[in-house]
């Protein structure tokens, strides 16, 4: 499992994804508030910064609507936007640009609810515009690094349930990252499992996390988060890697084993239908021999086939 | 040489040997058993493998060594004595490997198969009349390729090569014993589902080995007493005549009317031809008319130039003297390095580029055939220049008609894959605007510390901690059943789960109506191999200790799943039809 093409000597670019969601974290139920949470996420920002001198760190804002960079602000231009540089005694001045600069940037995301009310649907944040955005933001510094030194990753830090209308942009940035070996680590931190994230983190060979209790999240992110990828060839770091890969019919979304696949758009269906319901695709061929479709019949009926067995240990 | 064996027969064994009070050699190739008079260039007694009946050798210190082939004709047997000093050895030869033949024979079943072409005539067919013959060698199918099968001849090569398979891979032979000397499936049935093995072995068998293209190195065998013996074989021969077509014709002229074989090649290993072109040894071999001659004739084959090749017909995209009109302007001299004869060089070297050339063609025509002369003045078409000059890259590309992929809701690939669609709740009674509002408000009116100490719940550790280990775990290399079980024991389960999924794939292949018979026999296979295969294990396991029972348990028990549902199923099918079909 180890991983060659990663040394000691790299240069870690974190990719921090927040999910602001106002709807998620001013719901009543929310164990946790933004600010209280920002808390442990500014920390967790600062140790990674400390971990090395040529560590570096991005910072996006997946709000309701829109998406931001939060840190480092490309060339904002919004008067009053500048970072604070005023000099504090007691703080590492590259910690505090860091927090100055993501405080000050969620306030102003908050200031202006324009966006967010435009959103037809309301209530799910800009998961896969963040993603890209990270995306590019890695491309860009990898492309800068003749050295090949930068390894990238990205943190996904999400209240938000998965949203329906996301899937396809999201399983392409998922598929780009794929290709560009970048891990997505994504921390749900609280709520029901996000299906689409844990299929990212499992393809992109990232963490997983769903802590039980998020009031200790400081301590989820240093232990899970923190290890850069050469550290992780020689870590046992929590997570789970099972992920629930079975696909629902679109038609009764039942959970089928062997069924009808259109052979344009992919959308699955437990029945023969000759026009494809999601792509409007017609098919002029008849389903399956007779035979073959018992054959079918029988084996969706008992979910595991007879199928001969393999040596357990 | 070719008149004198067949095509694809080599030879496994020969000696000196006397037939009838004639010198000569015996030879045991892999069809027949043959003896050749000194100096001969055909067999004078040729018996083919399958005439041979029986075979006698002379007693241990009798006076003269002497084996007698007695062959399937009756009243027809050769002597042979051997007369060489160490004649025993090649008695005891020739006579392992007729046994090896005869016993060869006797194992194969009695079947026949024709042989396509090349069949020495010497043989009588006709004197056994319907006697089954076998096929003595799958290799001897000829170029032809794959041979056809006809009538039992089939039949007779797929056993070879069944058992060939067997001898060859262990773990298939320990399933047909488990599997068809245990009477679970019936010969037939183990072969049907590896049909593709059989075919793969048979093809394997049947490729030739074609000719070999090395440039033909005679190297000596230096012997005890500082003595060189070079070994002719047919092949070296065969390489010799290919190489020097001079030695070829002075051999048709002398062999055997003026020299004998032996006598020819011992001149010619000692003549100027032969040592020409090794170092070490002067100029002082004896004078040799008949090697000289040939030496004189093979160099003014290589001095003159090859016939020149008509350049009439030359394909324009490879005629060089096209593009002269574009070199007019440059002043460097002509290369002269590559033009032959021109330098003193060349002059020396061309007689051994012309031999090599002259075997590389050769060479090339035994695989290939001789170049096809050209067929008159081909017309200089332009479609053939065209075709090779214009790129299909840079033609423009015509747009396809394709359909636009129109998904009307993409979230129905969510659903398939999340199960039910949700999003986050906004309460029904409020507004987004003044959640919105009172989010910013509880943001700016708590500022967010960091030089506070952090209040970590001290389960957040705990459950980490279960984590690594579960994580860790499961990256542990698994344990595998070799090292959990005593070796033996080990081989004993893989034999019984190989046996179990063989039975089981035959069982869900008979699940057909027509089949019914084997599906029945193929549920008592499958009780059987439940209640006293997967038991003996068991038991035995059960007397080394627990760990190694509950591996062995843990090991069995997909199979044992899977039988349960083999044997599930086979209750709930229909009876009467099953029943019917038996009886």
């Amino acid at each position: 499992m180890k991983d060659t093409s990663t040394s000691e000597d790299d240069s870690n670019l974190l990719v921090i994804v927040i999910d602001t969601n106002p709807f998620e974290w001013e719901h009543p139920s929310a164990p946790l508030k933004l600010n209280q949470a920002l808390q442990h996420i500014l920390a967790f920002m600062n140790a990674h910064l400390a971990g090395r001198h040529d560590n570096k760190l991005a910072v996006i804002a997946s709000h309701v609507g829109v998406s931001k960079f939060l840190y480092p602000t490309l060339n904002e231009l919004t008067p009053g936007s500048k970072v604070q540089t005023k000099k504090d005694a007691n703080v590492y001045q590259v910690f505090k640009v860091v927090n100055d600069a993501v405080i000050s940037g969620i306030s102003r995301l908050l200031q202006d609810p324009g966006p967010t009310l435009q959103e037809k649907d309301l209530g799910s944040s800009k998961i896969a515009a963040s993603l890209s955005l990270g995306l590019c933001y890695i491309n860009q510094a990898v492309r800068s690094d003749g050295m090949g030194h930068v390894k990238a990753r990205i943190l996904v830090l999400t209240v938000s349930p998965d949203s329906s209308s996301d899937y396809i942009p999201i399983m392409n940035c998922i598929f780009s990252a794929q290709k560009a070996n970048i891990p997505i680590d994504v921390c749900k931190i609280w709520g029901e499992d996000a299906v689409f994230l844990q299929q990212a983190a499992h393809i992109t060979e990232g963490i997983y996390m769903r802590p039980d209790d998020p009031q200790g999240l400081l301590q989820i992110l240093m232990f899970s988060f923190l290890p850069d990828m050469f550290s992780r060839n020689y870590l046992y770091l929590p997570g789970q890697d099972q992920v629930d890969f079975r696909a629902a019919c679109f038609c009764h979304k039942k959970i089928v084993d062997i069924g009808y696949v259109c052979s344009v758009c992919l959308s699955i269906f437990c029945s023969f239908s000759p026009v494809c319901s999601t792509c409007k695709t017609k098919f002029a061929f008849q389903p399956l021999l007779p035979s073959a479709r018992r054959l079918v019949k029988g084996a969706a009926s008992s979910p595991s086939s007879p199928r001969p067995s393999t040596p357990a240990i | 040489m070719s008149a004198m064996w067949e095509a694809g027969e080599t030879i496994t064994t020969e000696a000196p040997a006397l037939f009838k009070k004639r010198s000569g050699t015996a030879y045991l190739t892999n069809r027949r058993l043959a003896w050749v008079p000194q100096g001969g260039l055909a067999p004078m007694v040729s018996v083919k493998h399958i005439d041979i009946k029986t075979f006698f050798v002379s007693k241990e210190n009798a006076a003269r060594v002497m084996v007698k082939v007695v062959e399937n004709r009756p009243d027809t047997s050769h002597s042979f004595e051997f007369p060489s000093s160490n004649a025993a050895k090649e008695r005891d030869e020739f006579k392992d490997a007729i046994t090896a033949v005869i016993s060869a024979r006797q194992s194969r079943t009695a079947a026949s198969t024709p042989t396509p072409g090349g069949a020495s005539p010497l043989v009588s067919d006709a004197s056994a009349p319907g006697t089954p013959k076998t096929l003595m060698n799958a290799s001897r199918a000829g170029p032809s390729g794959i041979k056809r099968p006809l009538n039992g001849g089939a039949a007779a090569a797929e056993l070879r090569v069944r058992v060939a398979l067997l001898t060859q891979d262990k773990d298939l032979a320990t399933l047909h014993k488990d599997l068809v000397i245990g009477k679970h499936v019936s010969e037939e049935e183990f072969w049907e589902s590896r049909k593709h093995l059989l075919r793969n072995k048979t093809v394997m068998d049947q490729q030739q080995k074609g000719q070999s293209s090395a440039w033909l190195d005679l190297k000596p065998e230096t012997g005890e007493s500082n003595d060189v013996k070079y070994v002719m074989t047919p092949q070296v021969i065969h390489s010799i005549f290919q190489q020097y077509p001079a030695i070829k014709r002075k051999y048709d002229e002398n062999v055997p009317d003026i020299l004998s074989e032996g006598e020819f090649w011992k001149r010619f290993f000692q003549s100027r031809f032969f040592h020409r072109s090794r170092s070490g040894r002067g100029a002082n071999e004896p004078d040799d008319d008949i090697f000289d001659r040939a030496l004189e004739e093979d160099e003014e084959e290589t001095k003159n130039a090859p016939k020149r090749m008509r350049l009439d017909h030359i394909d324009k995209l490879l005629d060089l003297s096209t593009t002269e009109e574009d070199h007019l302007e440059s002043y460097t001299s002509p290369d002269s390095t590559m033009a032959a004869g021109k330098t003193k060089g060349s002059k020396e070297a061309i007689p051994l580029i012309r031999r090599f050339n002259r075997y590389a063609q050769r060479v090339l025509n035994s695989t290939v055939g001789p170049k096809r002369p050209s067929t008159g003045p081909e017309p200089f078409s332009m479609s053939g220049v065209e075709r090779a000059i214009v790129l299909e890259d840079l033609q423009e590309q015509k747009e396809a008609s394709r359909i636009v992929l129109d998904i009307q809701d993409t979230r129905r690939y969510f659903e398939s894959q999340g199960g039910d669609l949700k999003s986050s709740k906004i309460p029904e009674n409020q507004d987004p605007a003044d959640i919105l509002d009172q989010f910013y408000r509880d943001f700016a009116s708590y500022r967010v510390v960091l030089n506070r100490p952090f209040t970590i719940p001290p389960s957040t550790f705990d459950t980490l901690m279960k984590d690594v280990k579960v994580n860790r775990a499961k990256m542990m290399p698994p344990q595998d059943g070799s090292q959990l079980l005593p070796p033996q024991l080990y081989q004993d389960a893989l034999a019984c789960h190989a046996a179990g999924n063989e039975i089981l794939r035959h069982f869900w292949s008979s699940t057909g109506a027509d089949k019914a018979a084997k599906y029945v026999r193929m549920v008592e296979s499958l009780k059987k191999v439940r209640d006293e295969n997967v038991k003996a294990l068991l038991i035995q396991a059960s007397s080394l200790d627990a760990a190694c029972l509950d591996a062995l348990k843990m090991m069995l028990k997909p199979m044992l799943g899977a039988i349960q549902k083999a044997l599930k199923h086979a209750e709930t099918r229909p009876k009467p039809m099953t029943r019917k079909l038996v009886q």
